[in-house]
């Protein structure tokens, strides 16, 4: 169980996250939504362990975060990070191959090459296997990491406990088949037990994958429950500003969102200068 | 290296370091060629110099330094071999292999392929403390030097490199992310500012330190001696040990930070290993060799050309191509205007200069 206790972090007067609690629980796969800045990377930074809460506190399994040694964790956890440049012309199977270099796996050859070719299989990146890492395009890189994270929980020795895997907006610039592929990989680890946490934009996508849905709006939780329950017009529209409706779609009870049209600014008259030409 | 621990060493370097390609076929070769190269430079410095023990004697004096002997010519090559050649070798393979290896780390550690002690004023930073040991060693720093012995300089260049570095790493990171520029431009302010004091230093000198200190700013492997080479060899000992254990670190930290902590990394504590590490690596090599340049920068690139960023390869091809390309710059050095001497950080920068320029240059294609 991972679980955040009435978490704050402030830089400076900038109030980011406040007073939010949460739980994370084996097998459970949780998406973090919410508007731009309203704290979702800070809260999976903040759960990942890099980046220590101002006020409250996050236990995994009941144990403070930061006694964990950054080793420990990284056995019981991995990160897919939103983007991340690279300076030096590191293959894409090194890159993944990093995720068995983290302290007492298994480093048997056979072994952790198993690890590697299965991580790439599964995130269909074989066919880049030897390209260099800073000539991929945004959606090949997003694969190759979560590849990295994938063969690092394969790898890990997996103590007794929870185990995590935290996705920040892992389809941000994938195509729909890969969009679905991510978060497929991530419900299977869901299966083995981990619990999951995904930011994600896609509400459609959240309530296709989520058992539960935290929905930030300013640095604070508006609502952590099941999909059917979060995705409701008036939630919506109030927490992203704009007129939504959700609506379930006859053959199964999923439901699903459509951005109808941007209240405020209807309210405030059409915004764009009209007499272009003149 | 080419020691006969060599097999053991080996198998901790595996037990510790994993390598990130599976067949590396061509980093295979370049430790072959690596090693051999380092060999031949070794062997020739040996041999090469203004009073020659040709190759073609090089065996008898060397077996004049091992057997007892009464033949004159036999008992004036061991002297050359043992006495002066031996130490400045030795001296020139551990710069080298220093320098390149703390190249090689710096830009790994602030990503930044473009980061070398010479370039970022670590180098000068470690040169102005050496310095004021020296011009201060009558006067107020007696107790110093009196305290430490021999050791007094390369420490004082050790502390004046770790300073420097510091103040690098608390300037790049004023804003969170390493900034690139921002690192580039403190560090040459850094060197410049260093340069500038010590030229100070210089100027109240007297003519006898005056000499020594313009060729200490030069970079030159003469007046080399088994007391620099008792000098530097806890540092070499302390990087042979620490190297290993920043392998894994340093290819977590070529992703970025907080990926590196992903992996379990323990980034403030590796950071200070690597700030530490240099800073006592370009300490020592400056405290005995004075300031060279480019060695840093144009052997870990060239590297990382042939077999990738990974450091389990990088970092001991990295020391030996390093050792090499020094002992046979100070073989050119020695050679070019013989009987006289070159100073050796003149022959890098004529041959690191123009190939740094064409890093550059390749670089901004790329981006």
């Amino acid at each position: 169980m991972l679980e955040a206790r009435d978490v704050s972090f402030a830089i400076g007067q900038n109030e980011l996250l406040s007073g939010v609690s949460l739980t994370l629980a084996p097998g459970e796969f949780v998406v973090a939504a919410g508007p731009n800045g309203a704290g979702k990377s800070t809260l999976l930074r903040i759960l990942s362990g890099e980046q220590r809460p101002s006020r409250g506190t996050v236990l995994l399994d009941g144990v403070d975060l930061s006694l964990f040694d950054p080793a420990a964790l990284a056995r019981r956890r991995s990160v897919v990070p939103q983007s991340s440049q690279l300076q030096f012309p590191f293959t894409v199977s090194e890159v993944v191959a990093l995720g068995i270099t983290v302290p007492g796996f298994d480093r048997e050859d056979a072994g952790s090459r198993y690890h590697v070719a299965s991580a790439m299989a599964r995130a269909d990146i074989v066919h880049l296997g030897r390209r260099l890492y800073p000539t991929l395009s945004g959606g090949e890189r997003q694969r190759v990491h979560l590849a990295r994270a994938l063969c690092q929980l394969s790898a890990s020795p997996r103590p007794e406990g929870t185990c995590t895997l935290l996705l920040d907006e892992p389809t941000a610039s994938l195509d729909l088949a890969h969009q679905l592929l991510i978060l497929e990989e991530a419900r299977k680890e869901a299966f083995r037990g981990l619990a999951i946490l995904v930011v994600l934009h896609d509400l459609n996508l959240a309530a296709r994958f989520a058992d539960r849905i935290a929905l930030l709006s300013g640095g604070r939780l508006a609502a952590f429950d099941r999909p059917a329950d979060v995705l409701q017009d008036d939630l919506l529209s109030e927490v992203f500003d704009c007129r939504v409706r959700a609506g379930a779609l006859p053959s199964e009870p999923l439901p699903f969102v459509l951005p109808q049209a941007c209240d405020v600014r209807q309210d405030r008259g059409p915004t764009t200068p009209l007499a272009r030409s003149g | 290296m080419s020691s006969p621990s060599a097999r053991p060493a080996g198998r901790l370097w595996d037990r510790q370091v994993l390598r990130l390609r599976d067949c590396n076929e061509t980093a295979r070769v370049l430790v072959v060629f690596a090693g051999l190269a380092f060999i031949s430079a070794f062997l020739a410095s040996l041999a090469v110099g203004s009073t020659g023990i040709s190759f073609g004697s090089l065996p008898r004096a060397i077996k004049a330094a091992i057997w007892e002997t009464t033949d004159v010519a036999a008992l004036r090559d061991r002297l050359v071999l043992l006495e002066l050649r031996l130490p400045r070798t030795l001296i020139g393979a551990f710069t080298g292999a220093a320098l390149a290896v703390s190249g090689a780390m710096m830009q790994g550690l602030f990503r930044n392929p473009l980061a070398d002690p010479g370039l970022i004023g670590v180098s000068a930073g470690a040169a102005l403390a050496a310095i004021a040991t020296i011009a201060l060693s009558d006067g107020i720093l007696y107790w110093w030097t009196a305290l430490l012995g021999i050791y007094a300089l390369p420490v004082s260049a050790f502390l004046g490199g770790i300073v420097t570095t510091l103040l690098l790493v608390a300037v790049a990171q004023r804003t969170g992310q390493v900034a690139t520029a921002t690192l580039l431009l403190a560090g040459i302010a850094f060197g410049a500012l260093a340069g500038a004091v010590s030229g100070l230093i210089a100027y109240a000198s007297d003519d006898r330190e005056l000499r020594d200190l313009t060729l200490w700013s030069m970079g030159s492997l003469t007046g080399s001696s088994w007391e620099k080479v008792a000098a530097v060899t806890p540092f070499a000992i302390l990087l042979l040990i620490t190297l290993p254990y920043l392998v894994r670190s340093l290819n977590g930290l070529l992703l970025g930070e907080a990926e590196a902590f992903h992996l379990g990394v323990d980034v403030r504590r590796a950071k200070y290993l690597v700030v530490a590490t240099t800073a006592a690596a370009v300490g020592a090599s400056v405290a005995v060799a004075g300031v060279i340049g480019f060695v840093g920068i144009v052997v870990p690139h060239f590297v990382r050309i042939i077999a990738g960023p990974d450091h389990a390869v990088l970092l001991p091809c990295a020391a030996l191509i390093g050792a090499a390309v020094l002992l046979f710059a100070d073989v050119m050095a020695r050679m070019i205007v013989a009987p006289a001497e070159l100073p050796i950080g003149i022959l890098m920068a004529l041959i690191g200069a123009p190939i740094f320029l064409h890093l550059v240059l390749r670089r901004g294609v790329a981006n």
